[in-house]
């Protein structure tokens, strides 16, 4: 009895050393992941994406209730405001048709002085649809999964966009899933210009909803309202991008309203500009594209419609992509005087 | 009597039954929610479940399943790997060291121990990340999660209960 317990004592003290063990092994585990993620190795990427990729499955099946119930949830509110939201929507078209008649007006002015001037176009880039399965919350970071991947054609630094403006762009990619870093996360530096002025800013994220304009050298001339696009210096971003508008400056500060709403993104789409990325040299030559004809009805891309519009990343080529209201034109606008890089 | 290959399946999978209810709530955390009237909060989620068995079944989630589900919110999170895992198993080793403390408490003891718990577990978290990042977290968006934090644990302390009553039944 007494040699049965000394064996038992025996083994409970080795549980514990091994215990101890594991634990400080963990601990200096944590120091030296903390350490390589900071120097930011390749082994650290693949581990990341390695885990996501491996996630996105089973976070795309439990991002489909929650999404069913943003539904359901959205219809009854909608049904609760029908009758103010129609009068509106009544307004709001009357506005939109008086715009779509200058719109085209100048759409023609700009084919022609394009003509005139023998304009290289820019590249126009595919669309990859992806399906938002995951939301990093806000805290610490602020970023999402999407479930498209390298096997969609998705490629690191690729602009993500969703109908009301930019969202980000993809820091990590693996194979059926990409991390987008939002606008908003504090690692985020986007050149923007100040549509009116096109004064020239960084747009930098504070980790809160409004991100901050800095590197602007006229600040006394913004004011709120004021719309702000990227500028497509540096070329990660295309020009032209709708993002926000200044919602305050304060003691120097300019705070900037996103259009987009990060935290109720259900779809993104990412801009596939093809190998060479925005830098890359156009495949047609001089004007050599006709712009096609506008029938006034926007293709049902998946991005702003229903929920379960789209099941999963789809990819489209879109030739007629500046035809289409809910597609932005990433091209500057001809502006002959100035050169905007 | 040696038992049987299927017991010691059914006893191996049992005893993952706490890390991989962790994991999935882990999961279930970075789900976005895009109703309307929810309000961008991240809760604790680890911390909390690494708490709650901590507390009453330290055996049935070790350091190293503490160490996997800091790892697995650290990347789904996008926060810099191997912060979660260090504040969790500090969390791990704040409570085992502290066990008998816990033994016969009522629930508002072990939810009041949280509170500090959680609040520590943030402050280290906020400053690694920092320390690392370079930024510092909004205030306002620590004291959302803190609160959400404290308000989830009735829940998914109700939700480990019915677990550790099924396990406590089978050992």
């Amino acid at each position: 009895m007494m040699q049965s317990n000394g064996q038992m004592s025996r083994m409970g003290a080795v549980k514990v050393a091994l215990q101890r063990f594991a634990f400080v092994v963990l601990v200096l585990s944590s120091f030296t992941l903390m350490l390589l993620g900071k120097a930011d190795t390749l082994v650290m990427d693949r581990l990341r994406t390695g885990v996501t990729d491996a996630m996105a499955p089973v976070l795309e099946v439990l991002s489909r209730p929650a999404a069913s119930v943003a539904s359901v949830m959205n219809t009854v509110r909608e049904l609760a405001h029908l009758r103010q939201e129609n009068a509106e929507l009544r307004d709001e078209n009357l506005s939109l048709l008086r715009w779509q008649a200058l719109a085209r007006q100048l759409q023609a002015e700009n084919q022609r002085l394009r003509e005139l001037t023998t304009m290289v176009d820019d590249p126009k880039p595919r669309y990859i649809t992806a399906r938002v399965v995951a939301d990093s919350g806000g805290v610490f970071a602020r970023s999402l999964i999407v479930t498209a991947g390298a096997q969609n054609g998705a490629r690191k630094g690729q602009v993500v966009v969703a109908a009301q403006g930019v969202v980000g762009r993809l820091t990590e990619v693996g194979h059926r899933a990409s991390r987008v870093l939002l606008l908003t996360d504090p690692n985020s530096r986007v050149p923007v210009l100040l549509e009116e002025s096109r004064a020239r800013a960084i747009l930098m994220g504070t980790n809160q909803d409004r991100p901050q304009l800095t590197f602007l050298k006229a600040k006394a001339g913004v004011s709120p309202g004021d719309r702000i696009v990227t500028s497509g210096i540096g070329r990660l971003f295309p020009p032209g991008l709708p993002v926000g508008v200044v919602s305050s400056v304060d003691d120097g500060h300019i705070w900037v309203e996103l259009f987009i709403e990060d935290t109720r993104l259900e779809l993104a789409r990412i801009l596939d500009f093809g190998p060479d990325g925005i830098v890359g040299t156009p495949d047609s030559g001089p004007m050599t594209r006709a712009t096609p004809a506008h029938d006034g009805v926007p293709p049902d891309d998946g991005t702003s419609g229903p929920i379960g519009a789209a099941a999963g990343p789809q990819t489209e080529d879109r030739p007629d992509a500046e035809d289409d209201p809910q597609v932005f034109i990433p091209r500057p606008a001809v502006r002959p005087s100035r050169h905007d890089g | 009597m040696r038992p049987s290959f299927w017991q010691t399946l059914d006893h191996l999978s049992r005893r993952l039954v706490p890390v991989g209810l962790s994991l999935l709530l882990v999961l279930l955390a970075a789900v976005p929610l895009t109703a309307p009237g929810f309000l961008r909060a991240e809760p604790m989620i680890s911390v909390l479940c690494v708490y709650y068995w901590a507390v009453h079944r330290p055996d049935m989630m070790g350091y190293f399943g503490g160490f996997t589900l800091g790892l697995l919110e650290d990347i789904l999170m996008g926060t810099p790997m191997g912060v979660g895992p260090l504040v969790l198993l500090t969390v791990q080793w704040v409570i085992v060291t502290q066990y008998r403390f816990f033994v016969g408490k009522p629930f508002m003891v072990t939810w009041w121990v949280l509170g500090l718990v959680a609040l520590g577990a943030m402050l280290v978290k906020a400053l690694a990340v920092a320390m690392l990042n370079g930024h510092l977290a909004a205030p306002s968006a620590l004291a959302a999660s803190y609160a959400i934090t404290m308000l989830l644990y009735p829940v998914l302390g109700w939700l480990f209960g019915r677990a550790q009553i099924l396990l406590d039944k089978e050992t």
